[in-house]
């Protein structure tokens, strides 16, 4: 085939792409009011569901649906007083939060690994997790985020076919498994995921918005849950990952302890990897997702479309953690996103290090956060 | 060898010439009736679907629409938006659907050309469209895909390789 007939071939197919015409929904009344998701009507609903539900990132399915631009700017919607954010930690410790993994140690044939960061300035909000039963064993994992004014509009999502809901004041969307709820305090939106339905229902009268750590609850929580960590804002950011040529695997660094991801997992149980706590969410149909606390509310999220839980543990424990400078070079990333708030890392003497341990689990902190891959694919 | 340039010219952004765009919300319009069909015929030969390229495309505008005065270059924004999308996309659905997308038609040898370039690796075929859709060269194919100038030619050539063994 010669590089012309391949240019003609392309050129016909690109021709009978029919594309729509929609700017109005763009620059009409009522994106003009500051609803980002405005004209995102079209969009997958679980997928849109999901990304407000804390981002929380099942492996890379829902890593994958945060919109994406590489750009950062002032964050618009968060209150502006951080009480319960992120915790900081030794800047050195924090700039060591690149993952690096060789070839040989993926169990699957995989072609060329790249990097990438991923940057996401979307669902500015808190966000947070509720946990009941054991932390090696959670019964039940809540993922709880709550939207300012201004932030994501759950009027700008259709209704979900066959979903029901018991309340005329709250949205229901059914995941597969689980559900997310969708509601309004005030001028504030509410997301609420997690696998029973009944728990989540119990939390909508009891959770309000907070000035200062964006949301709160005015009563004891219900069925044995409790807040594990505090509360995170979520902020625009930058997020480094690793992926191979066919996205089969994902290894990506995001805000939020380990527990916040799995809200839309039933099954999910503590590991040790290389010393670190660790936890495994697997539902049906799917490959599991590990996620690796790595300190300062941070996790280390380990997912293969075609690895068994195995396979996934045993990738997560080769994973080591670099310094920006040395994680670019060995993947080649070329950083375009021009942060305008997020520093980048400068280099640190001793550039690769092996996940250290750090002994035995503890209680994880804090939410999750959203992130939106940059690079292509 | 440069790469064709010749029949359809791809719509797709330039761009050092979209910052003379006002930045108005007509200036966005033009902007966008001027980018936007080329952009969803190239994400819908990566993704391999009309509907979610469309879908893409209008979630990059609507990005590049909250920053209109604020990006320095739209063109080189909304590019990445798409290409940023078009790859997570490709996450969620690997490998593509089995199903023709209706631009493939029914010539055989376009269906043949699609059968193959839909089992590519998201990268390679986003490659292929770049340099063979588009006519671009490997170093704008490297900014646009944000890798280095030296990972095209490895790229376009196992894309090759695979394309010239199964089509031949």
């Amino acid at each position: 085939m010669s590089d012309q007939h391949l240019h003609d071939r392309l050129s016909a197919m690109a021709g009978r792409v029919v594309v729509d015409d929609r700017v109005s929904e763009i620059t009409g009344e009522s994106y003009a009011r500051a609803q980002p998701f405005a004209g995102r009507r079209r969009r997958t609903l679980p997928f849109a569901v999901a990304a407000v539900s804390l981002g929380a990132a099942c492996g890379i399915g829902l890593v994958a649906l945060r919109s994406s631009d590489g750009d950062h700017e002032a964050q618009g919607n968060a209150p502006a007083v951080v009480e319960t954010s992120v915790v900081g930690e030794p800047v050195e410790a924090a700039q060591r939060n690149f993952p690096i993994i060789d070839e040989a140690d993926i169990p699957v044939p995989v072609s060329g690994l790249w990097g990438s960061y991923s940057t996401s300035d979307e669902h500015q909000g808190w966000s947070g997790v509720l946990v009941a039963g054991p932390l090696d064993h959670p019964t039940d994992v809540v993922g709880v985020a709550a939207f300012p004014t201004g932030g994501f509009q759950p009027t700008s999502i259709g209704p979900s076919p066959g979903a029901t809901p018991r309340r005329p004041d709250v949205q229901e969307f059914p995941l597969d498994p689980g559900f997310t709820l969708m509601f309004k305090h005030g001028t504030t939106v509410f997301s609420l995921v997690g696998q029973d339905r009944e728990t989540l229902y119990s939390l909508v009268d009891v959770v309000e918005p907070a000035t200062n750590s964006g949301y709160r609850f005015t009563t004891e929580l219900p069925r044995g849950l409790r807040e594990v960590g505090g509360h995170v804002e979520n902020r625009p950011g930058r997020w480094p990952n690793v992926s191979d040529e066919s996205q089969s695997i994902s290894i990506e660094v995001l805000d939020g302890v380990p527990l916040s991801f799995f809200a839309e997992y039933p099954a999910v149980e503590q590991l040790a990897i290389a010393g670190r706590a660790a936890w495994i969410g697997t539902k049906p149909g799917r490959a599991p997702t590990v996620a690796i606390d790595i300190g300062s509310n941070k996790s280390l999220l380990v997912f293969g479309h075609d690895l068994t839980r195995d396979q996934v543990v045993e990738m997560a424990s080769k994973i080591r953690l670099a310094d920006e400078p040395t994680w670019r070079e060995r993947y080649q990333v070329v950083d375009r996103s021009a942060p305008v708030e997020t520093a980048v890392a400068p280099a640190i003497s001793s550039p690769v290090v092996s996940v250290p341990p750090t002994g035995a689990a503890t209680g994880p902190a804090a939410g999750s956060t959203k992130a939106v891959s940059s690079g292509v694919g | 060898m440069d790469p064709p340039r010749s029949d359809v010219e791809p719509d797709v952004t330039v761009p050092a010439d979209c910052a003379v765009v006002p930045r108005t919300d007509a200036g966005f319009e033009v902007f966008y009736r001027r980018e936007q069909a080329g952009q969803v015929r190239r994400a819908a030969l990566i993704v391999g679907s009309t509907q979610q390229a469309n879908d893409l495309v209008h979630d990059a505008f609507i990005a590049v629409y909250r920053r209109w005065s604020l990006v320095d270059d739209p063109g080189a924004y909304l590019n990445r938006c798409v290409l940023n999308a078009c790859r997570d996309a490709l996450r969620r659905r690997r490998p593509l659907p089995t199903a023709l997308p209706e631009f493939v038609g029914d010539r055989a040898d376009d269906v043949a050309l699609w059968e193959t370039l839909r089992r590519l690796p998201g990268r390679q075929r986003a490659a292929v469209v770049l340099r063979y859709w588009e006519g671009r060269t490997e170093i704008e194919i490297a900014d646009v895909l944000g890798v280095r100038p030296g990972t095209v030619g490895p790229l376009l050539t196992r894309a090759l390789r695979t394309l010239g063994k199964e089509l031949s």
